[in-house]
């Protein structure tokens, strides 16, 4: 191998070494970014989960059973008088005598 | 010839031989020296040079929230900011921000305006809601000054629900945040930053190893908080009104055991800790409310049947050296008008008929004498003494709620057995858990047999005439059948008679779905008796409870073509 063909393929062996350490380079610069973009969005998504428990308690705080009851009283909503609630069935029942219901009647069945 | 000054070929040799060895024994020692930094001691120096450039940051687990049964939040977490000042850090002319700043975090802040300056890091605000510290944030904080986000619990419900909650912070664990703990805590992970020269901006390691923190477990409870708020409102007017020392209150699913509300009041000591719940802590003579074991151990034992009576003796009776008494003269009772009238002479009568061992077994079945498993801390099994420490006066004293200590907890578990033909729940506060990906059931606990369903079905009766005609009138409610039982207990408090209101009832009576226990401990002499205080109690709760839930007016079991109409009858 003459002097020439060594010098060739020592500039070659550079040229490669220099292209590879260039494609690492790059390919180390291209994982941090990703690596960043992932923290970036990790973090974000931390911060909107910070923010939905918030939320979750703010609109708790609101919808507080004590809050409603309180919030109705003054606005004189008071509970519903169970004198005013009966139970229905449709279920057909029959009739003392021991005749057939009367299928076009409305059935009943009352819980008082 | 050799030139003067000329070295020989001899010392020329030695000297290139000494240059040789000093270079040699020069490379050696680097080669050592690399060989032990590269190899021998490469943790070391590998350690110590992570520790140079990177920093190891926690990944703080999220606490599992709370949910009671229909998604409604009782307990959560609220983002928090911490502000810190390194004072090193911080140079004169950076004094009036860091003083603007203070004034800024207003009632947050833990020092006054001008601030004064430290040797080395000072908190100057902790526990700043996240929504007042943003703009501040937004702003830019001066040199020095640190800032973090945390969380602490909140409860939506504040102390409406404290009684079964309790509360967590890092110096303190309570109730159901307590027994808990282990699920709802999470597990804290890691990762590893390499450091940088500009604060606040950290790289994250790329080889490092990174371990994410496992947040905790959701709950969800068998807690209804519509009926939690009403019962625990109910408690707190009860005991205001009435001079009580406290008020504490169950409502159960007879069924499943479910508990829908467990109410104790007052909610803290005085020292602002979580005062005693007794509904489940603490020991208590039921009194009358525990005469449904005597009625049910006489019926199951068919010693008596229902249309048997009893001569009460004129309201009076001798057991051992003592006279046990009735607050009426009452002469021949039916057993229903026993447990309606709630005379204790007719009752030491029953309880004559049978033997102390099939008593206290009776006892035991009916879930007395032992914990019910409860998921919270400090749970007491009552006092229930075995029959070879009784004495002549023991059996009597047993069948009218003496000499006997329970909790509201058993007793609303026993009633349950009454509503649901003789099963002995156990009550349990957790319905379903979720690890961040679907929720789980939690199973159902195995019930045992406490009584025979007709015996159940008997004693059920004879309560439902106990408020329609006996003792527990004013625990009627309005349109729905009630069954329940009042009990008054005594007991000798620094010389003065003290008194424990109690009223247990089921609803509605036809087929129950709900049972409501209701003690209140040392009322004003007025409000001594079950049917003065804690049957009144009882009756709001049940009527706000139906109001909010009227299907629980249909009963257990009711067909699923029956609806609910509600309006004005007949008013036209």
């Amino acid at each position: 191998m003459s002097t020439r063909d060594l010098r060739g393929l020592l500039v070659g062996f550079a040229v490669f070494l220099a292209v590879a350490a260039a494609f690492e380079v790059a390919m180390y610069n291209w994982r941090i970014s990703l690596v960043l973009e992932v923290e970036q969005l990790r973090e974000r998504v931390l911060e909107l989960s910070r923010e939905w428990e918030d939320l979750s308690s703010q609109r708790a705080e609101l919808c507080s059973p004590a809050r409603l009851r309180s919030l109705g009283r003054e606005l004189g909503l008071g509970p519903m008088p169970l004198d005013d609630l009966t139970v229905i069935s449709l279920t057909p029942v029959p009739s003392p005598g021991g005749e057939p219901p009367d299928e076009s009647e409305e059935c009943l069945a009352a819980a008082r | 010839m050799q030139r003067p000054g000329e070295l020989t070929a001899s010392r020329r040799r030695s000297r290139i031989r000494f240059v040789l060895f000093s270079v040699v024994f020069c490379f050696s020692i680097v080669t050592l020296s690399l060989f032990r930094i590269q190899v021998s001691s490469h943790e070391y120096y590998l350690s110590v040079a992570d520790a140079q450039h990177t920093h190891t940051v926690q990944l703080e687990p999220r606490r599992g929230r709370i949910y009671d049964r229909s998604g409604y939040l009782l307990a959560g977490n609220t983002s928090v900011v911490t502000f810190e000042v390194y004072w090193p850090s911080v140079i004169q002319e950076q004094l009036p921000r860091i003083d603007s700043l203070v004034a800024r975090l207003g009632d947050h802040a833990l020092v006054g305006v001008p601030v004064e300056r430290w040797s080395s890091n000072q908190t100057i605000a902790r526990s700043v809601p996240l929504e007042t510290a943003s703009p501040i944030l937004a702003g830019g904080v001066p040199a020095g000054v640190n800032w973090r986000i945390g969380s602490v619990r909140s409860y939506p419900m504040g102390e409406m629900c404290a009684a079964v909650l309790g509360r967590w912070s890092p110096d303190l664990c309570e109730g159901l945040e307590m027994s808990m703990d282990h699920l709802l805590r999470g597990e804290a992970g890691f990762t590893v930053v390499e450091r940088s020269a500009f604060p606040g901006l950290h790289m994250p390691s790329l080889d490092a190893e990174r371990r994410p923190s496992r947040d905790g477990v959701d709950l969800r409870l068998t807690i209804d908080s519509r009926f939690q708020t009403i019962v625990q409102e109910e408690l707190q007017r009860g005991v205001d009104e009435s001079g009580a020392a406290w008020g504490a209150a169950v409502v159960m699913d007879p069924w499943s055991g479910e508990i829908l509300a467990l109410g104790s009041y007052p909610v803290r000591s005085g020292s602002g800790c979580l005062a005693v719940n007794h509904c489940i802590s603490g020991y208590h003579e039921p009194g009358s409310t525990f005469k449904v074991v005597t009625l049910a151990a006489c019926l199951e034992e068919g010693v008596l049947v229902p249309s048997d009576t009893f001569d009460c003796s004129r309201g009076q009776i001798p057991v051992a050296d003592r006279i046990i008494s009735d607050c009426h003269r009452y002469g021949t009772l039916t057993i229903e008008e026993i447990a309606a009238h709630s005379s204790n002479v007719g009752i030491v009568k029953m309880v004559s008929l049978l033997p102390d061992s099939v008593i206290f077994s009776y006892c035991r079945r009916m879930g007395f004498g032992s914990r019910t498993g409860i998921e919270l801390p400090g749970e007491s099994e009552g006092i229930l003494r075995p029959p070879d420490q009784w004495s002549g006066l023991s059996r009597a004293s047993l069948a009218i709620g003496q000499e006997v200590a329970v909790t509201p907890l058993q007793l609303a578990c026993a009633f349950c057995a009454i509503a649901n033909g003789g099963r002995l729940v156990r009550p349990r506060l957790i319905l379903a858990s979720c690890d961040g990906e679907r929720w789980r059931d939690w199973a159902d606990l195995p019930a045992s047999r406490a009584l025979e369903a007709g015996t159940s079905s008997m004693v059920l009766r004879m309560l439902e005439t106990a408020v329609e005609e006996g003792t527990g009138t004013t625990a009627a409610v309005p349109g729905i059948r009630v069954a329940g039982k009042t009990g008054t207990a005594e007991r000798l408090s620094q010389g003065e008679d003290e008194y424990l209101s109690a009223f247990v009832g089921l609803l509605p009576a036809e087929s129950p779905d709900l049972v409501i226990a209701v003690v209140f401990d040392g009322p004003d002499y007025e409000y001594r008796f079950g049917s003065a205080l804690a049957a009144p109690a009882f009756a709001t709760m049940a009527r706000e409870i139906l109001a909010v839930e009227p299907e629980l007016a249909m009963g257990h079991g009711s067909s699923p073509d029956s609806e609910l109409l509600a309006g004005r009858w007949g008013t036209e």
